[in-house]
């Protein structure tokens, strides 16, 4: 993309909606600026390959955003892993950050923040794909319809993500409050 | 407790505003890599040129070296008055 204007609208119309959906897959304030720059960087520098026959602009952005999100995820779990090993050898160095130090969501109310730091814990702990569909559904309120054409897949398969990941709770949470 | 009431509760995560300094970090990450001085493709052929360019030197050299060689033992057998043919008497 050449022109900085055209730049600068596009942002300016697209940045909460990264922003936010990267602070729904990461909850921490830090981490998702750093995806909401590495999407928009992207954006800048594909804009010409986007196809509008393919997917409109919006399912466009999702899409990056997403798998951002996925591969930052991906990246600090193995991160984590490489830094566990590492203080095996080096208890004073390379401590793995703990997920409650790390939690950090604006969009959060105090009043809720513990109930939905738990909640939101077990849904980090879904399947990439069933995680997808609860973020962009439940919290993202975007429709099955638009979340079939995000995912680029049919409505039947949203649904059946949908109910996998609510069993996939549900078990989690009974087995929490069994222990 | 129903998990689609618990999934209810997700709904109370509100949207937040974008930092007002994003834009500027972004602008500026953007023009850092315009600014890059070489491509990863340039500096490829940067790297081929000079490996080139050194094997032929290296060529080169080592034919130089073999010629400098067979000169200077013909101008001791000349000296010498030593003949290199195989023939017996000169004419």
């Amino acid at each position: 993309m050449q022109n900085e204007t055209r730049f600068k609208v596009l942002f300016e119309a697209y940045k909460q909606l990264v922003y936010n959906l990267a602070l729904n897959y990461v909850q921490h304030t830090e981490d998702a600026q750093d995806i909401t720059q590495e999407v928009f960087i992207k954006i800048y520098q594909h804009y010409e390959k986007h196809d509008p026959e393919l997917a409109s602009f919006k399912t466009w952005i999702y899409r990056i955003t997403i798998n951002h999100c996925l591969d930052f995820i991906r990246s600090k779990k193995s991160k984590k892993r490489f830094g566990f090993i590492s203080s095996l050898f080096n208890s004073e160095t390379n401590e793995p950050i703990t997920d409650a130090a790390h939690f950090n969501h604006p969009g959060i109310a105090a009043e809720d923040k513990e109930e939905l730091q738990q909640l939101l814990k077990l849904v980090n702990e879904l399947p990439e794909n069933q995680k997808t569909a609860l973020i962009l559904v439940r919290i993202e309120d975007r429709t099955q319809k638009e979340v079939a054409e995000i995912m680029n897949t049919s409505v039947k398969a949203v649904e059946s993500l949908l109910q996998r990941a609510k069993q996939g709770l549900a078990k989690k949470l009974n087995e929490r409050e069994g222990l | 407790m129903n998990i689609d009431n618990k999934l209810e509760k997700l709904k109370k995560i509100s949207r937040v505003d974008v930092p007002p300094f994003l834009f500027t970090r972004i602008k500026q990450s953007i023009d850092s890599i315009n600014d890059a001085p070489v491509s990863v493709k340039w500096k490829f052929a940067f790297v081929a040129s000079a490996i080139v360019l050194l094997a032929l030197n290296i060529g080169m050299l080592s034919n130089f070296s073999k010629n400098k060689n067979e000169q200077g033992l013909e101008q001791v057998v000349n000296s010498m008055q030593l003949s290199s043919s195989n023939d017996f008497y000169y004419e």
